[in-house]
């Protein structure tokens, strides 16, 4: 069953030895050169591959790899069920004209969590690449500790030191915290917060280098 | 009990645990002249029959793709299990050893008949009642790299099934 349709890739649901399962199929691009699509596609395999297992064993939760096939060009992984990304569940939060200002207070606690595992994420050297609301998924009650958080879409991961490209992660979230959902700015700020206090020896630079891309993405705002 | 899943449209994986073997000298060497053709793998070191299905499934792949890091189905699987690149050392580690008592038993065929051949040479208690396997949890995680944080955020079976799976690009 074809559930989503990307840029690079399809995602379906199916079985894999008994297991309900997602299959991220990466598609050949015709516009590449041949020998260098196959060669960009495997690598993105090998680098969400190799991200999955490195988040686990730096205490953040992602789904059980199940199997790869490059010569198809497919991951097989865990299906996460009754997974919400974050982005449906901050824009019916949002949305929802139903209840009181109140509604959105849940939102916080669930971003403080989302920051220390980020700082796991970084403080471990595994870039994300790219750090959007609709890969980080949510399941269970939003308003219980008991909410499991699990990073996906790992694809343009990589193993870095840099704390530029970690300061990029960091922007591409926020981006799509703040600007897709109209939120105030100060959200951000915790996560950032429990950032810091999970990554201490390196968060310092980092923050740095977000306010650097910060100002080079406000600068090229108004270029236009 | 017998578990088994479908590896392909052809190949079924059946996996059997063997309490009190008497003879596993005399079936290791029979497995390792060739006259019985099955895998043998120490239970402390299973969580899960799927632990087994994922290094046979893909074992089964690399031999349709001729990517096969040794030189039997079998002995792929007891490669794959394992995370070292050294194959005596995986064989060594995964496969049962004399002195074990108990044995998981794994086939790969076309139907249980072909389990129950192999079966045949084993001189143990009847397999009985659910249990499929024997782990040790502690043996498995020294074995697989995984540490405290990593079990707070996934099962056991998750993280070594995963490893298993990357074994071909990720070093830990
Ligand atoms: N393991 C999973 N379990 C449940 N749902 C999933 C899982 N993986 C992906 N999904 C769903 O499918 C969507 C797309 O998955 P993913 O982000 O991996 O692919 P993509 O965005 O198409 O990849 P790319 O960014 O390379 O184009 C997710 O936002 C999520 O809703
Ligand atoms: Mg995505």
């Amino acid at each position: 069953m074809l559930l989503k349709q990307g840029a690079e890739a399809k995602i379906y649901k199916s079985e894999y030895l008994g297991c309900p399962c997602i299959v991220k199929e990466r598609f050949v691009k015709k516009y590449r050169h041949p020998e260098l699509d196959s060669h960009l596609t495997k690598e993105r395999i090998k680098a969400e591959c190799r991200a999955i297992v490195r988040c686990k064993a730096a205490g953040i939760r992602t789904p059980t790899l199940y199997g790869v096939d490059l010569a198809k060009r497919c991951i097989y992984m865990e299906y996460i069920e009754n997974a919400k990304t974050l982005k449906e569940c901050i824009s019916n939060a949002v949305n929802n004209t139903e209840h009181a200002d109140g509604n959105k207070d849940f939102i916080g606690p669930i971003l403080e969590r989302i920051g220390v595992f980020i700082g796991r994420m970084h403080s471990s050297n595994i870039i994300h690449g790219d750090l959007t609301t609709s890969n980080i998924l949510l399941v269970g009650d939003l308003r219980s500790e008991d909410l499991q958080i699990i990073f996906i879409d790992f694809g343009l991961s990589s193993a870095d030191e840099s704390a530029e490209d970690k300061g990029v992660d960091l922007y591409v979230l926020e981006r799509a915290i703040i600007s897709a959902h109209t939120l105030k700015e100060n959200v951000f700020n915790v996560i950032l917060k429990a950032y810091a206090k999970e990554y201490k020896k390196g968060s310092s630079e980092v923050l740095r280098k977000l306010d650097e891309v910060r100002s080079r993405g406000r600068k090229r705002l108004m270029v236009g | 009990m017998v578990y088994s899943v479908a590896l392909d449209s052809e190949k079924e994986l059946f996996v059997v645990l063997l309490k009190n073997v008497k003879n596993i000298p005399e079936v290791r060497k029979m497995v390792i002249g060739g006259s019985i053709q099955c895998c043998i793998l120490k239970p402390s070191l299973i969580v899960d029959p799927l632990q087994i299905a994922v290094a046979a499934k893909k074992a089964v792949l690399n031999e349709q793709q001729n990517k096969m890091a040794t030189k039997s189905l079998y002995t792929e699987i007891l490669f794959n299990l394992s995370l070292s690149k050294n194959i005596t050392q995986s064989l060594i580690k995964f496969g049962i050893s004399d002195t074990d008592k108990n044995a998981v038993v794994c086939v790969i065929g076309k139907n249980e008949e072909e389990l129950e051949k192999v079966l045949s040479h084993f001189q143990c208690d009847k397999p009985s009642g659910d249990q499929l396997f024997l782990p040790d949890n502690s043996l498995i995680k020294k074995e697989y790299k995984i540490t405290g944080v990593e079990t707070e955020v996934s099962s056991l079976l998750g993280s070594v099934v995963s490893r298993i799976a990357a074994k071909d690009f990720v070093s830990l």
